[in-house]
């Protein structure tokens, strides 16, 4: 009579262990039946690009900016800044950008580049001939460009004689462009430091689901311990009523 | 003995303080920029009180792919600013070095250079090119008919992609001082 309730609670709570560990159990079996093969699937030579499964890596995933337009995304790739697709012209380091009606200034770290309104490069040009110091952000307003350097002050420039002049009062500058991080839809290959090896290492481990995850993996771990175990005490007290 | 020991102490702390005044400078020159001449600067000394006008250059399809060909630089820009006084021009050209921009100054006149400055190097390393003994050979430098310079211009040890984008620059100011040239303005330089 107690063998038979000890089989019954056994076999209810194998059911239940069962369903509650199967997520854990299919993940951890896919990830190492993947690992088994790392060679041959080459998973240190691909890197994953999808957002989902790269959330725990943001802060090691370096997140490139770009500037929303209303053409298309500014952003900078090889060392050539471009819209969207478009190579509009070389570029380091991409700091700001702003319109006029008539021009548009794309500040990098070591050119300057002025384009048109149907985004034609029309002239290059040196910063280093207007001698501001970091350039913080850059504005228009009135028909002219504006820089804003570390220290908060604004200068108006003059494209045509390279210089910039100081602004007592700049509440006429707008800066309606700036920096954000690009969306996948533009950087759709941002990832080459996670590969797939490491991701499916991290999710076999548990690591991959956060600071919790290496302990639920160690639950299912030990819900499979009980599977087994009760399985066989199923099969064989089963065996030995027949 | 003793003196011995204070020399070898000594030695390692030197040692130490260069080591981190040696990181210090790489850090430093992997962003420097040396600015030798601003527009005002160079426009003074070559216009010497005469009065010069900023003029443009609109380049047509055809002039960029000539560009390429002969002074082997890929111009993306519509138009290009140039100074102006009499027959001398001033033109204000950049290019990239190994790695990073170097802009120079180009006096021309009469299809030869008058005068090359660096006016702004931001390489690591290499800006021997803006010493003077280096920049007088350019000065006459005219361009063939096959595109090259007229004369042979050395080489500098550790600056060999500095020489070569100097070498381009000058060729390509040649060019711009022949396109603004009524008479030549149809002229092909090079071309296979």
């Amino acid at each position: 009579m107690k063998g038979r309730r000890l089989r019954f609670w056994l076999y209810r709570w194998h059911r239940r262990g069962g369903l509650a560990a199967a997520v854990i159990i299919i993940l951890v079996t896919v990830s190492g039946i993947a690992l088994n093969h790392t060679g041959d699937l080459e998973l240190d030579s691909y890197y994953p690009q999808s957002s989902l499964l790269l959330w725990p890596y943001e802060s090691a995933i370096e997140i490139r900016q770009g500037i929303s337009t209303k053409d298309g995304w500014l952003h900078v790739f090889n060392q050539q800044v471009l819209l969207d697709a478009k190579v509009l012209g070389e570029c380091s380091r991409l700091i700001g950008f702003a319109s006029t009606d008539r021009e548009m200034l794309l500040v990098c770290e070591e050119q300057w580049l002025l384009l048109n309104s149907d985004w034609t490069l029309l002239e290059l040009i040196d910063p280093a001939f207007f001698q501001l110091e970091h350039i913080k952000s850059i504005g228009s307003g009135e028909q002219r460009f504006a820089v804003q350097v570390d220290s908060g002050h604004w200068y108006v420039l003059d494209l045509e004689t390279y210089s910039a002049l100081l602004l007592s009062k700049a509440d006429f500058i707008s800066v309606p462009y700036e920096l954000t991080s690009l969306p996948l839809s533009v950087d759709s290959s941002r990832n080459k430091t996670i590969s797939w090896q490491r991701l499916l290492l991290d999710m076999h481990s548990g690591r991959w689901l956060g600071k919790y995850g290496v302990w639920l993996v160690d639950l299912a771990a030990i819900i499979l311990l009980f599977l087994a175990l009760s399985g066989c005490w199923i099969w064989f007290s089963k065996a030995r009523k027949s | 003995m003793a003196l011995l020991f204070t020399l070898l102490r000594n030695l390692r702390g030197l040692t130490t303080l260069s080591l981190i005044l040696f990181c210090l400078l790489c850090s430093n020159l992997s962003r420097a920029q040396s600015v030798y001449y601003s527009i005002e600067g160079i426009s003074a000394e070559v216009f010497n009180g005469m009065s010069s006008n900023a003029k443009t250059l609109w380049l047509q399809a055809e002039q960029k792919q000539e560009a390429q060909r002969v002074a082997n630089i890929e111009l993306r820009q519509a138009r290009i600013k140039y100074w102006q006084a009499g027959d001398t021009c001033l033109w204000i050209l950049s290019d990239i070095g190994k790695e990073r921009p170097i802009t120079f100054a180009v006096v021309t006149r009469a299809q030869k250079i008058e005068r090359m400055e660096v006016m702004v190097f931001r390489e690591a390393r290499g800006d021997e090119i803006r010493l003077p003994a280096y920049t007088a050979q350019f000065v006459d430098q005219t361009l063939t008919d096959d595109g090259e310079l007229s004369r042979h211009v050395d080489g500098i040890s550790g600056a060999t992609y500095s020489v070569r984008t100097m070498k381009r620059i000058a060729r390509l100011a040649l060019l711009l001082d022949r396109w603004i040239m009524p008479n030549n303005a149809s002229t092909v330089v090079g071309a296979e």
